[in-house]
């Protein structure tokens, strides 16, 4: 939103970079909203899916998605109670303001 | 969600990780605070040249949800679904260049509010000429979980 800025400090992926094996993992954040964290965790992550149960958010996180993690990041409508993807897929889940 | 909801979602969680796989849990960490025990989301600033002003705090209507997110953590750990690793809180900085904009992102969050009186307090400070915006700062909370 214009005119807002949320942790522009970063600190709440330097705190999860100090806590998670996020460099090279392949990521599942759940409650993701517009990307605003999915997209750093895509600067250090193989791959990451951030999924939402707001379609609006979700097609405005891939909007704001920039091309160069276009191959890396998926956003998806979903929810935590019900994760579309095989046993043993993720190493890494973030539950973002989610739970 | 409902707490049954969220043991639900910690036991798919548990489903989708690799053996030994890390979960983290990241949310607002809310509390109690002050003489009159008022529930605080997050601590606001009035932006002023360099300076941050206090100006008082956003309150929050109700803990509901918060418990019934530590009881399904807590119940996941007793099932042996995880172990607890760390659990730490941090400081979240959002920036509002105007009391409108802070208003709509209050609209989003459907429990807090503002009091009157620090509503005034940040309205007075907005109409400076020299006001950068607001600035509110939640606590934030970060378990993080390895799947048993």
């Amino acid at each position: 939103m214009r005119g807002t800025r949320k942790d522009p400090e970063r600190t709440e992926i330097r705190v999860l970079l100090r806590r998670l094996p996020l460099a090279g993992a392949g990521v599942l954040e759940i409650g993701c909203g517009e990307g605003r964290l999915t997209r750093r965790i895509a600067g250090v992550a193989r791959s990451v899916v951030g999924i939402d149960p707001d379609a609006a958010a979700i097609a405005t996180a891939r909007r704001l998605l920039p091309r160069r993690l276009a191959g890396r990041v998926r956003f998806d409508v979903g929810t935590g109670q019900r994760l579309p993807f095989g046993g043993g897929a993720f190493p890494v889940v973030i539950c973002s303001w989610s739970l | 969600m409902t707490h049954e909801g969220m043991v639900h979602a910690l036991k798919e969680i548990h489903r989708v990780l690799t053996p030994g796989g890390w979960l983290a849990d990241l949310r607002p960490n809310r509390r109690l605070e002050g003489r009159r025990r008022r529930d605080v989301l997050a601590t606001l600033f009035g932006l002023r040249g360099r300076r941050e002003i206090p100006v008082g705090v956003l309150e929050e209507g109700s803990f509901a949800d918060d418990e019934a997110a530590d009881r399904a953590v807590r119940r996941a750990l007793r099932e042996g679904l995880f172990t607890l690793l760390s659990t730490e809180t941090f400081p979240f900085r959002f920036y509002f260049r105007t009391l409108a904009l802070l208003d709509d992102h209050l609209g989003t969050r459907s429990t807090a509010f503002l009091e009157a009186p620090t509503r005034r307090r940040l309205e007075a400070l907005m109409r400076g000429g020299s006001s950068r915006g607001i600035l509110s700062v939640e606590t934030l909370l970060l378990n993080v979980l390895r799947k048993v």
